[in-house]
C-alpha cells in the first residue's frame, strides 16, 4: 500500500479553459452519476444499475451515446447497494475496451471493513465488486486509490486548481466510530443493517475561470451531521483555492431525505444567480420530501428531479383512472424518467435540463412528507 | 362621623365594625373613652351598621347621638349594595383560605410521602444502573471475544479452502518458551532441531489480551499454503477481507 501525491501549487493555465458536464442518469432509487471534466476525462461517481428492469443496458445505451470510452475515476462514495449494484459490470465492461479504466477510489480499508463486516442486504455483491476491483487492479487494468482525512485536491491533469474535486467529508473520526458501532451491532443481530450513509464521500467539483466560479456540490446520501462537516471544511478550502463559498449546484443528498437536509446547504448567496438543485430518486420510501423541496424552492432554487411526479392524489380520484391504478399512496406512482444534464463552461453562465425533468412550487401535490424513511 | 370626635366617613372596609361588627363594641368604648356627653354625628353608614352601633351604645345612655338621617338613607343606595357583596366575598375568601389551608396540609403530607418514594425508587433505580453496567461490561467481553473468534474461524476457513483446493504444501509445529513480557510486546523463542528462533508478537495479536507469562511453554502450528491469485478458489473469504490491498492512499493532490 503506498500513496500517491504531487504538488499542491495550481497548473499552468490549461490547454483549453475549464468545462463540466454532470450527468445524473435516471436509476430509481440509487446514484449513477457522470461527469465529464476537460480533456474529455469521465469520472463515474457510483451507480445503481438494477439489471431486471432494463436500467443496466440503457446504461450502457446512454455510455455510448455519449461516446465514453474510458472511465478515468470511478468513484464509490459509500457501500451501500444503490450506489455499487451493477458496477462489477460496468468494470468489466470498461476493461473490455483498450485502456478503459484509469482509477477507483473509496474511502479505504475502514468503510471496506464496514461493508464486509455486516452480512446486510447486498454483501454478496459488495464482495464481488471487491474481487473485481482487486482482479482488475491486479491485471494492471485497474488503479486503486482511497481518500481519507489528508486528501485534498482531485484533479483532471493539467487542470489542477483550475478545476477540482475537493473532499470534504467524512470527518476522518467517524469511520472508527462506525466500525466499533457496526461490529457491536453484528454481534447482537448478525442480520443487522448499519447505516453506512455516515461513510459517504463528499465532495465539491469546483471550477474556475476568469474570475467566475462554479461549484456544485456531491453531497451522496450524507446525513445531517457530515453536510455539516463538509460545509465547514468547503469553508476552509474555498478560502485555500481563493474560490467562492457559494454553491452553484448540487445533487440533493439521500434522494431529498428530510434526515440528510441541512439548510446551510440551500440558503441564498451574495451573487443572487441561478442555482440548480438535482435528485435522483426512485418511487420508493416517499423521496424526495416534500419539506426538502418546498426548503430549496422557497429559497429560490431550480429542481431536477429523475422522476417527477405529476400524478397526484386529487387527480387520480377525479380522473377516470382504472382502480387498479388507485393505490393507497397514489402520489407515489411515477410519471417519466429524466437524465439530467448540468453543464458550465469557460465562466458562462449554468445550463441544465431537460425542462420536463423541472418541478415548480405548484407542482408539489404529489409529494409527502415522510416522517419515516428508509 | 364627622365631629372632632368621631373618626370621620370611614369606609365600611376600614372601620373594624364594619368588617367585624360584633368585634368588641368598638364605638361604646370609643364614647367612653370620650366621656359623658359627648356629642356624636353619625354618618356614611349603613342603616343596618346604624342599627348595629346603636345596639353598642345600649349601656352608654348618658351618650347623646345624633343622627344624621339623610346621610343614611343616601348610603343605603347602591354603596350599600356593594358593601354586602364585598362582606360576603369576604366571608367567602375566608372559607375559601381555610379551604386551601387543609388542602395544603394534605399536599405537604402527600408530598412526603412522594418524597419518599423517590427516594427508594431512586435507591433501586442505581441498583439497577449497577447491575446493567455490569452486564454491559460483560456484553463487551463477550463482543470481544466474538469478534476475536470470527477472526480465528476465518484463519480456520482458509486452511480448510485451502486444503479443499489441494493448496496445503506442509504443517509443522514448533515449541518454545515465553522470554519477555513487555507491555507492547511478547517475546518467544522457539527451539528447533538445529536452531533457537527469536520471535516478536505485538500485544494486539492475542486474543481477549490474554498474555502468557514469562517462562510458559507456547507451541505454533504453521500451515504452508501455495499461494494462486488467479484461481477463484485460492482467494479464500478472509483474502479479500483482510488483505490489505486497497491501492494507494491519496495525500495531497491526486491527477488522474
Amino acid at each position: 500500500m503506498g500513496s500517491v501525491s504531487t504538488a499542491d501549487s495550481s497548473s499552468e493555465n490549461p490547454v483549453d479553459p475549464p468545462a463540466v458536464e454532470i450527468h445524473i442518469f435516471a436509476c430509481g432509487h440509487g446514484d449513477t452519476i457522470l461527469l465529464r471534466l476537460p480533456g474529455d476525462r469521465w469520472v463515474l461517481m457510483d451507480c445503481h444499475l438494477p439489471e431486471a428492469d432494463g436500467t443496466r443496458a440503457r446504461f450502457f445505451e446512454f455510455a455510448e451515446s455519449l461516446k465514453i470510452n474510458r472511465l478515468d475515476l470511478v468513484i464509490l462514495t459509500h457501500p451501500d447497494l444503490d450506489h455499487y449494484l451493477g458496477m462489477p459490470e460496468v468494470l468489466t465492461h470498461f476493461a473490455g475496451k483498450r485502456n478503459g479504466l484509469g482509477t477507483f477510489c473509496d474511502s479505504g480499508p475502514s468503510a471496506q471493513r464496514i461493508r464486509l463486516s455486516l452480512r446486510k442486504s447486498g454483501w454478496k455483491t459488495y464482495r464481488r465488486l471487491i474481487a473485481k476491483i482487486s482482479e482488475l487492479h491486479t491485471s494492471g487494468s485497474l488503479k486503486r486509490a482511497w481518500l481519507h482525512a489528508g486528501s485534498r485536491f482531485i484533479s483532471p491533469q493539467g487542470y489542477a486548481g483550475h478545476l477540482d474535486l475537493v473532499p470534504i467529508a467524512p470527518d476522518p473520526g467517524v469511520l472508527d466510530v462506525l466500525l466499533d458501532q457496526g461490529v457491536r451491532k453484528m454481534a447482537e443481530r448478525p442480520d443487522s443493517g448499519l447505516d453506512a450513509n455516515n461513510l459517504s464521500v463528499v465532495l465539491m467539483l469546483t471550477a474556475a475561470h476568469d474570475h467566475r466560479h462554479f461549484n456544485f456540490l456531491l453531497a451522496a446520501d450524507s446525513s445531517v451531521e457530515q453536510i455539516k462537516v463538509a460545509m465547514t471544511e468547503w469553508s476552509n478550502r474555498a478560502k485555500e483555492l481563493n474560490r467562492s463559498e457559494a454553491i452553484h449546484g448540487l445533487k440533493i443528498p439521500h434522494h431529498g431525505s428530510w434526515h440528510s437536509h441541512e439548510r446551510q446547504m440551500c440558503l441564498p448567496d451574495s451573487t443572487n444567480g441561478e442555482r440548480v438543485a438535482c435528485i435522483s430518486a426512485g418511487d420508493r420510501s416517499g423521496l424526495p420530501d416534500r419539506r426538502v423541496l418546498t426548503d430549496f424552492l422557497k429559497h429560490g432554487w431550480s429542481i431536477l428531479i429523475t422522476r417527477p411526479r405529476r400524478s397526484s392524489r386529487k387527480k387520480l380520484h377525479t380522473a377516470s383512472a382504472p382502480i387498479s391504478l388507485i393505490d393507497r399512496t397514489p402520489s407515489r406512482l411515477p410519471d417519466t424518467d429524466f437524465d439530467l444534464l448540468v453543464t458550465w463552461s469557460a465562466g458562462g453562465p449554468i445550463n441544465w435540463g431537460p425542462k420536463g425533468a423541472e418541478i415548480k412550487t405548484g407542482q408539489l401535490d404529489g409529494y409527502d412528507s415522510a416522517d419515516s424513511e428508509e | 362621623m364627622t365631629s372632632e370626635s368621631t373618626p370621620s366617613k370611614q369606609t365600611p372596609k376600614e372601620a373594624p365594625g364594619a368588617t367585624e361588627p360584633l368585634a368588641g363594641g368598638w364605638l361604646a368604648q370609643v364614647a367612653m373613652a370620650l366621656g359623658k356627653g359627648t356629642k356624636l354625628q353619625v354618618a356614611g353608614v349603613s342603616a343596618k351598621q346604624l342599627d348595629e352601633y346603636l345596639r353598642q351604645l345600649r349601656g352608654s345612655s348618658e351618650l347623646q347621638v345624633e343622627v344624621d338621617w339623610r346621610e343614611v338613607v343616601h348610603e343605603t343606595g347602591g354603596d350599600l349594595k356593594r358593601l354586602e357583596i364585598a362582606e360576603r366575598r369576604a366571608d367567602e375568601n375566608l372559607v375559601r383560605a381555610q379551604i386551601l389551608l387543609t388542602q395544603n396540609e394534605e399536599l405537604r403530607g402527600e408530598l412526603r410521602e412522594l418524597r419518599k418514594s423517590v427516594a427508594q425508587i431512586t435507591r433501586v433505580a442505581d441498583q439497577q444502573q449497577s447491575s446493567i453496567e455490569r452486564h454491559q461490561e460483560q456484553q463487551d467481553q463477550l463482543i470481544q471475544h466474538l469478534v476475536e473468534r470470527g477472526r480465528a474461524n476465518d484463519r480456520l476457513l482458509d486452511f480448510a479452502q485451502s486444503h479443499k483446493s489441494g493448496h496445503v504444501l506442509m504443517m509443522e509445529a514448533f515449541e518454545g518458551f515465553v522470554t519477555r513480557v513487555d507491555p507492547d510486546k511478547v517475546v518467544v523463542v522457539y527451539e528447533t532441531e538445529t536452531d533457537a528462533i527469536t520471535h516478536q508478537y505485538q500485544k494486539a495479536q492475542f486474543i481477549g489480551g490474554r498474555l502468557p507469562a514469562v517462562g510458559q511453554r507456547i507451541v505454533t502450528h504453521i500451515c504452508v499454503c501455495a499461494s494462486d491469485r488467479n484461481g477463484e478458489d485460492a482467494a479464500p473469504h478472509s483474502q479479500i477481507e483482510g488483505k490489505e490491498d486497497h491501492g494507494e492512499r491519496i495525500d495531497g493532490r491526486f491527477e488522474f
